[in-house]
């Protein structure tokens, strides 16, 4: 197994996430101050799936948009992965801080953000799943044109006792070419049911009641998927990592 | 409707029913792998497959004996190397039950069915029984050869707004006026296929639910 040392590392440094329109005319700037670290993601090969539900909580201030951070859950559905040669899934998430509703059933990547990491915990079982969506507020459609990358991490086949799934979601904005710009919504990732993200080390085993399931199945000669070259992966996930 | 005067008799009953079963909100968690003998190795060279999965099915019965079925984000396969799966930002059944991004997928490899199915923020009422839960989860998986398994997350189960603490085990009954409540139903069947349904609501004469139901059988 890889270290995460022996993984490719980049340093984005941003003053940028952007500025997006959201509803209303609402104009979004978000704004990175430190480093991300970036590590080299891949298509999984042999490639697997991956299906989950649940909730997750948003604490104000642990989270990066214009919209409202009240402490109220989140909710998500999703299937992602490889099967002949293509992606797919759907991503549906609704967040209840802010009417917020997100929608895809158009898949573009399904990667491993971590390959071979042993550390963080379970990072290895975490997967991005990314796409383009339909965004709304309070019903009504979000102008433009959106991408977001989904992070899902199944921690619990790593433990015993398990520590809790994990969950994180950026969406950006697509130029016309379909390459991800600026980030409007970022909710790093964090364990089910919890309110904080996760930070590196963190996996939230006794503080949470519940929230829902992650499961990453099994890879297999059948699940094939596209190859996609990390600058391919980037434009369809946008740059921002979630964390873990 | 009958539906509504069967409720408001039984609330003070299924609190009573409910007393020795209720404690804080929980999760449940079970498994029923490995309780049942592996079925017999199919000797076909093409596997006979059934994978479904859905966030709810419902039967409401009429008056006159007449049933009307409905159901949520469902979706299935029947052979091996497939896939089917759907998603909903919410969903709703009028007077009966809604509940937000539903998501229901099944997939098949040449040798194994797994099926899952979600939902968040279910808020039902079936003959005035009030069921509500944060989030709930099905899966159920067969590789071929070996018996079935299956696996249901329920957060924060509440029945006419008492918490119901999910034990975990598979087939978690509660009582309720005109009918019952099963949670985390397990079934398998001789071929190994493996039935999860998260809750099962069955009321005599008035309504069969069925919320996130997840199969997967290959022989």
């Amino acid at each position: 197994m890889k270290s995460l040392k022996t993984n490719k590392k980049i340093s984005v440094i941003g003053p940028i996430l952007g500025a997006a329109l959201l509803a209303g005319g609402l104009l979004l700037a978000l704004q990175a101050s430190r480093p991300t670290p970036v590590y080299a993601h891949e298509v999984p090969s042999p490639c697997d799936f991956t299906t989950g539900g649940g909730f997750i909580l948003i604490a104000p201030g642990t989270a990066s948009s214009p919209l409202a951070e009240t402490g109220h859950k989140a909710n998500f559905g999703l299937v992602g992965g490889c099967k002949n040669g293509g992606f797919f899934g759907h991503v549906n998430y609704v967040d209840h801080n802010n009417g917020l509703h997100v929608s895809s059933d158009t898949i573009t990547a399904y990667v491993n953000p971590c390959p071979g990491c042993s550390l963080p915990p379970a990072a290895n079982n975490a997967r991005d799943i990314c796409g383009t969506a339909d965004v709304s507020i309070n019903g009504s459609p979000v102008p433009g044109t959106w991408g977001f990358r989904v992070r899902t991490i199944d921690a619990e086949q790593q433990s015993s006792p398990p520590p809790k799934d994990k969950f994180g979601i950026h969406i950006h904005s697509l130029d016309s070419s379909g390459n991800a710009g600026n980030t409007a919504y970022l909710v790093p990732t964090r364990c089910l049911a919890s309110n904080s993200p996760t930070g590196t080390v963190m996996t939230c085993s006794a503080t949470n009641p519940g929230g829902g399931d992650i499961e990453l199945h099994k890879h297999n000669r059948s699940n094939t998927g596209p190859s996609l070259t990390e600058d391919q992966i980037s434009a369809r996930c946008g740059a921002n990592d979630l964390g873990y | 409707m009958g539906q509504t005067k069967h409720g408001r008799s039984g609330l003070v009953l299924v609190a009573v029913l409910m007393a020795g079963l209720l404690a804080l909100p929980s999760t449940g968690l079970a498994q029923l792998g490995g309780l049942l003998p592996p079925p017999p190795t199919s000797t076909s060279t093409t596997p006979t497959v059934v994978g479904n999965a859905s966030a709810a099915q419902v039967v409401l019965l009429g008056l006159l004996g007449t049933a009307t079925s409905t159901s949520l984000a469902s979706t299935g396969i029947s052979s091996a190397n497939a896939e089917s799966d759907v998603g909903q930002d919410t969903g709703s059944i009028p007077s009966l039950l809604g509940a937000e991004v539903l998501n229901a997928a099944t997939y098949s490899y040449p040798d194994q069915v797994d099926s899952a199915v979600s939902l968040a923020n279910l808020n039902m009422s079936v003959a005035g029984i009030g069921i509500y839960a944060d989030s709930v989860v099905a899966e159920a998986s067969q590789v071929l050869g070996a018996a079935g398994s299956g696996t249901s997350y329920i957060d924060n189960l509440s029945i006419n707004g008492m918490p119901v603490a999910v034990t975990g085990a598979p087939n978690q009954t509660i009582w309720v006026p005109g009918g019952q409540v099963i949670i985390n139903e397990q079934t398998i069947s001789s071929t190994g296929t493996a039935v999860v349904n998260a809750l099962h609501v069955a009321i005599t004469g008035v309504a069969d639910v069925v919320i996130a139901s997840a199969t997967a059988g290959i022989s």
